[in-house]
């Protein structure tokens, strides 16, 4: 157990540059330090934040908004993947 | 619910772009601090909604991005506005009609008075008007308190009084004082006397010595009841005496009816002259040149409501009637009527307080006119107080 504790007190938490991502069930995503829109399709989205991309799969998916670094989603979100 | 309606006062068109890099143009869009909503994608590209004023600098990132931009639909207000370019009057006609609700909301439009019951509603709204509250006044130079103190110090039948102005209406409330019962505030001695003649019916005395019985005939004058109070110790104490003495007193009348008399009446012509009001403004409308030798007047004001709001427009219409002079034979049975009224309105107005006991009318009759002699008998109090020295 203190092996294990210590492996976690090492990971460094830097959380600076991360995107914030705001979930309303799996219905509705906004996701704030947005970079740009690589994929735009319905079943598949792809973000690219500052750091990794995130790929949200589902059924209908639309942006609501776009703005500079905000981005809001809005359709079934059956997965998200994080791709660093 | 705001976001559409700040979008549609802004106006929006809806597109479609259709190109090679349909995310990078939305990436270029957001770049450029244009915000983008209802993005869905579609085949070869995507479709969605901005602002009109966004639309215009978005050439470069479709060109950036490879992509066919065309509108879809318009929305809002501006493309309302454009479809009316070309009627210069309608916006006009918009922007008067603002301009005149701006000024016309700096003045009064009607002054209503709530709460009177004796004190005169002409009489109030020239105090007002004397204090600068009248229809056409400008009101945000009012001082509303100033006003209400000096109209409650003028006016000494009002107990309170709030002016309210509620848009361009003043509503003024007031309360008015109940009347003061007459206080007896003498404190030197008195006696009560007679202050007619009279045969006494019933006497109540609540201070003093009562010199008079009842059923004795007294003259004007005469003691009644007396401020001195004999004491068990023979000496004499000053009171204020206060006594109610009804007595039956004689009362003769005369009246003369002429047998030829001219009465004057409304005739049929009339002449009406209408006024256009707004504000303190007075327009005449119509003219009428006629005039008459005898003639009355009378005003009638509307104004123009909608939806119970009174509006500073309105119609004064005076309207002026002949009075025509007719010559009357006055019968017997004509001047016996009049008599008649005479006396009834003599009884109602000139001795309200007096009981009539008993009233006997004789009309006779001259060559040019009816005599009516009128013996009356009214039981009425005859008490009277008068003060007396001391030293006396």
């Amino acid at each position: 157990m203190p092996k294990n504790k210590n492996t976690y007190q090492k990971v460094p938490l830097d959380l600076g540059n991360m995107p914030l991502i705001e979930m309303f069930g799996n219905r509705r995503i906004t996701i704030e330090g947005s970079t740009g829109i690589l994929l735009y399709e319905s079943e598949n989205i792809k973000i690219n934040t500052n750091k990794i991309v995130i790929c949200l799969c589902g059924r209908g998916l639309s942006l609501r908004c776009i703005s500079n670094s905000c981005v809001e989603i809005e359709g079934f979100v059956t997965g998200i993947n994080f791709i660093s | 619910m705001l976001i559409k309606l700040i979008r549609f006062c802004r106006g929006y068109v809806d597109f479609c772009a259709k190109g090679k890099f349909p995310e990078r143009f939305m990436n270029i869009t957001s770049r450029y601090g244009i915000n983008l909503w209802n993005a869905t994608p579609q085949k070869g590209g995507i479709s969605g909604s901005m602002y009109l004023s966004d639309y215009r600098k978005i050439r470069i990132a479709a060109r950036k991005s490879k992509v066919r931009v065309h509108i879809t639909g318009r929305t809002g207000m501006p493309f309302i506005i454009s479809g009316y370019k070309q009627r210069i009057g309608l916006g006009a006609g918009i922007i008067a009609s603002v301009i005149i609700i701006l000024i016309l909301s700096n003045f009064i439009w009607s002054v209503k008075i709530v709460g009177t019951n004796t004190i005169s509603d002409t009489y109030l709204h020239g105090v007002l008007a004397d204090n600068g509250i009248s229809v056409g006044a400008y009101k945000n130079g009012l001082d509303v308190e100033s006003i209400e103190r000096k109209i409650s110090l003028k006016i000494p039948e009002i107990s309170w009084m709030s002016i309210n102005i509620t848009g361009n209406v003043i509503n003024v409330e007031i309360k008015e004082k109940s009347e003061k019962p007459p206080i007896d505030t003498g404190t030197k001695p008195c006696n009560i006397k007679a202050r007619r003649d009279g045969v006494i019916t019933k006497i109540k005395a609540s201070n003093g010595t009562t010199k008079v019985l009842k059923g004795s005939g007294v003259a004007k004058g005469d003691l009644l009841v007396s401020g001195l109070n004999e004491t068990k110790l023979d000496t004499i104490n000053y009171v204020r005496a206060k006594a109610e003495v009804f007595a039956d007193v004689i009362e003769n009348r005369q009246i003369t009816i002429p047998k030829h008399i001219d009465y004057y009446s409304v005739g049929e012509k009339r002449a009406n002259r209408n006024r256009l009001r707004f504000l303190w403004l007075d327009f005449p409308c119509s003219v009428s040149f006629e005039c008459y030798d005898h003639s009355v007047n009378s005003t009638q004001s509307q104004n123009l409501y909608v939806n119970e709001v009174v509006l500073p427009v309105g119609v004064s219409t005076l309207t002026t009637y002949e009075i025509v002079p007719e010559p009357v034979e006055v019968s017997r049975k004509t001047a016996e009527q009049i008599v008649c009224n005479d006396v009834l309105l003599y009884e109602l107005f000139a001795k309200p307080d007096s009981s009539t006991v008993k009233r006997e009318i004789t009309l006779s009759e001259s060559s040019d006119a009816y005599k009516a002699k009128i013996d009356y008998v009214f039981n009425e109090d005859i008490a009277q107080s008068v003060e007396f020295d001391v030293t006396e």
